[in-house]
């Protein structure tokens, strides 16, 4: 991947933050800090990985993406619209009663969902089943499956995590963010054996890093039927000066004070870095 | 009315069923339990169309879901205890929510469970799925209606609920000429006295109710509701102007089944006295599918009590 390549990237993962803001301080509600860090990981999958096609969003060799991740629902509208699956107009209804853009995806409705967003455990069930199915098909389409520390601690995970690398399934990939305690290079550690000691073919990558996050999903070897797994570190650095609370999945209503005052920092030069 | 009689349970039935879906749906599959595995007899069905979970129904709900998003046309088999009460929110936001194709069949419904625990034994199964928007329920009572609702499943794109006993059932077989469809019923007796409404087991019993109620010069006519959800309002509206009265028979509890579907129809459109036989509002106790019934009523004879009480208060 080039400079420029990276710059434009990063210039769209700007777009895709301000997005955010814009849509969560309209709404007066809904977590956004989650959305905005996963913000560039999403735009790397939908600009550089998956195979899409945005006019028709449900053909069958597209790549699928699954995510039990609630609070980066917002992040995922943004990118959608940026991307041409549904008009950015529509995120401005965010959350709005008969909006398409409901809290959690409305798979039926919304152009580009592949899936339901669950809270319902273990998620990863669901999205390695698609992708079991789906490795059966000629085109044999990824399934991608976006995932966050909170789920990887649960024992039922873990089972599942166990079952999915006995078994095998060659097009599905996990994509684990580590936060917070999580995101240390001991939790990363630790998450790593977990998928490794269960068959899966393992990389890590920055979240921020395109280059890295290129270079971890082409390393991938897809002749071998072993799921992936990449487990990104998230650095929770936005580009802008937003008091962060405590805890990242804290839903707390941003003020348009404050929103401005993001959007300006978040002003990006022509090579993609902060004016500021 | 001859009834024939057999030893073979909805259960063995259903794989019947199954492997002959499995013969001419190249998207079909089938996912069991682990719960459900125990009861084995999945050997007809080629090894691709059948996935042994080996896990909860919590997860197995989840994989069927999964398989529907990719384009199959999904069957998941388990205990109606593990679906109903633990898998609840799988069904709810990863089958219901999405309404994915996922025909959830459930074993042991009710009382049939051979000597359980009040945790197995889920008598609000039939409650809790109806409260669930768009979720499709049947209550087959035989192996003629089992058939027929399968294959009407094929034409349902939504998800479907699908109750199961392991006991033996007994019913008619010489009227079964009808096509099933979600919201339908067959009238399996007619009658202008009393209009009886049954479900699943409680069918059979309740044509045995009619020829005793024959006896007493009260013509019962035997509705058999295969389909729960959507109810049947026609079929019932029309027996019941006929009758001017209702009784409801199922293995469930009263509140929120069979009973609570016909009340709400009738209270709304066409209201007439009704009875309900069924477990009043208690869990119960462990014991032998037929010692249950009959200690908890779910007998011919209380149906006939209850048909005789609404007869003598229906409306005219």
């Amino acid at each position: 991947m080039n400079e420029s390549r990276i710059n434009e990237l990063k210039s769209i993962t700007a777009e895709v933050r301000k997005d955010i803001l814009r849509m969560v301080a309209i709404a007066h509600c809904g977590s956004f800090e989650r959305a905005l860090a996963d913000a560039s990981l999403l735009v790397y999958l939908y600009w550089e990985e998956m195979l899409l096609a945005p006019i028709e969003p449900r053909r069958e060799d597209r790549d699928r993406f699954f995510t039990d991740i609630a609070e980066s629902v917002p992040a995922l509208y943004a990118v959608l619209a940026r991307r041409g699956f549904f008009e950015r107009e529509q995120l401005w209804h965010y959350r709005r009663l008969g909006a398409m853009l409901q809290g959690l995806p409305d798979y039926l409705r919304t152009p580009g969902i592949d899936a339901p967003c669950l809270n319902a455990a273990p998620a990863i069930a669901m999205a390695a089943q698609s992708a079991l199915d789906l490795s059966c098909s000629l085109d044999s389409p990824r399934v991608i499956f976006l995932t966050s520390d909170a789920s990887l601690s649960s024992e039922e995970f873990s089972v599942e995590i166990k079952r999915i690398g006995k078994f095998g399934i060659p097009n599905f990939i996990t994509v684990a963010v580590l936060r917070g305690g999580n995101g240390s290079s001991d939790g990363e550690e630790k998450i790593k054996k977990l998928f490794e000691s269960s068959g899966w073919q393992t990389k890590c990558a920055f979240s921020e890093d395109f280059s890295a996050l290129e270079s971890a999903f082409a390393s991938f070897d897809y002749s071998s039927r072993a799921p992936k797994a990449l487990i990104i570190m998230s650095e929770n650095k936005f580009g802008f000066s937003l008091p962060e609370s405590k805890e990242i999945e804290t839903s707390r209503v941003i003020g348009m004070g404050e929103v401005d005052l993001a959007l300006e920092e978040l002003e990006v030069s022509p090579n993609g870095n902060s004016q500021k | 009315m001859e009834t024939h009689k057999n030893d073979n349970s909805l259960l063995a039935a259903f794989r019947t069923v199954m492997a002959e879906h499995a013969e001419k749906d190249k998207d079909f599959v089938l996912f069991v339990t682990e719960a459900a595995e125990v009861y084995g007899g999945f050997d007809d069905l080629p090894s691709d169309k059948v996935v042994f979970t080996h896990a909860p129904a919590s997860v197995s709900l989840l994989r069927a879901a999964g398989s529907a998003l990719a384009g199959k046309q999904p069957w998941l088999l388990g205990k109606t205890a593990e679906i109903a009460a633990s898998g609840y929110s799988q069904i709810r936001e990863a089958i219901a929510i999405p309404k994915l194709p996922v025909r959830i069949a459930a074993l042991n419904g009710g009382v049939s469970t051979e000597q359980e625990s009040t945790a197995e034994q889920l008598l609000e199964d039939i409650a809790i799925m109806r409260t669930l928007p768009g979720m499709k329920i049947f209550v087959p009572a035989d192996d003629l209606s089992l058939r027929g609702i399968t294959d009407a499943a094929d034409k349902i794109s939504e998800p479907l609920y699908l109750r199961l006993g392991t006991t033996p059932y007994s019913t008619p077989r010489d009227l079964y000429k009808e096509e099933f469809h979600a919201g339908g019923a067959r009238i399996l007796r007619e009658g202008t006295g009393v209009t009886i409404c049954a479900c699943g087991i409680m069918v059979g019993q309740a044509l045995k109710a009619a020829e005793m109620l024959e006896e007493q010069n009260i013509s019962a006519e035997v509705v058999d509701c295969y389909s729960v959800k959507p109810f049947p309002e026609r079929v019932m509206l029309s027996s019941v102007r006929r009758t001017g009265c209702c009784v409801t028979a199922e293995e469930a509890g009263e509140i929120g089944g069979l009973f609570g579907a016909a009340a709400e129809c009738l209270g709304r459109t066409y209201p007439v006295p009704m009875r309900s036989v069924a477990l009043d509002d208690r869990f119960v106790n462990s014991g032998t599918p037929d010692e249950l019934r009959e200690f908890y009523g779910l007998t011919c004879k209380e149906i006939v009590d209850a048909s005789a009480q609404v007869w003598a208060l229906r409306r005219r």
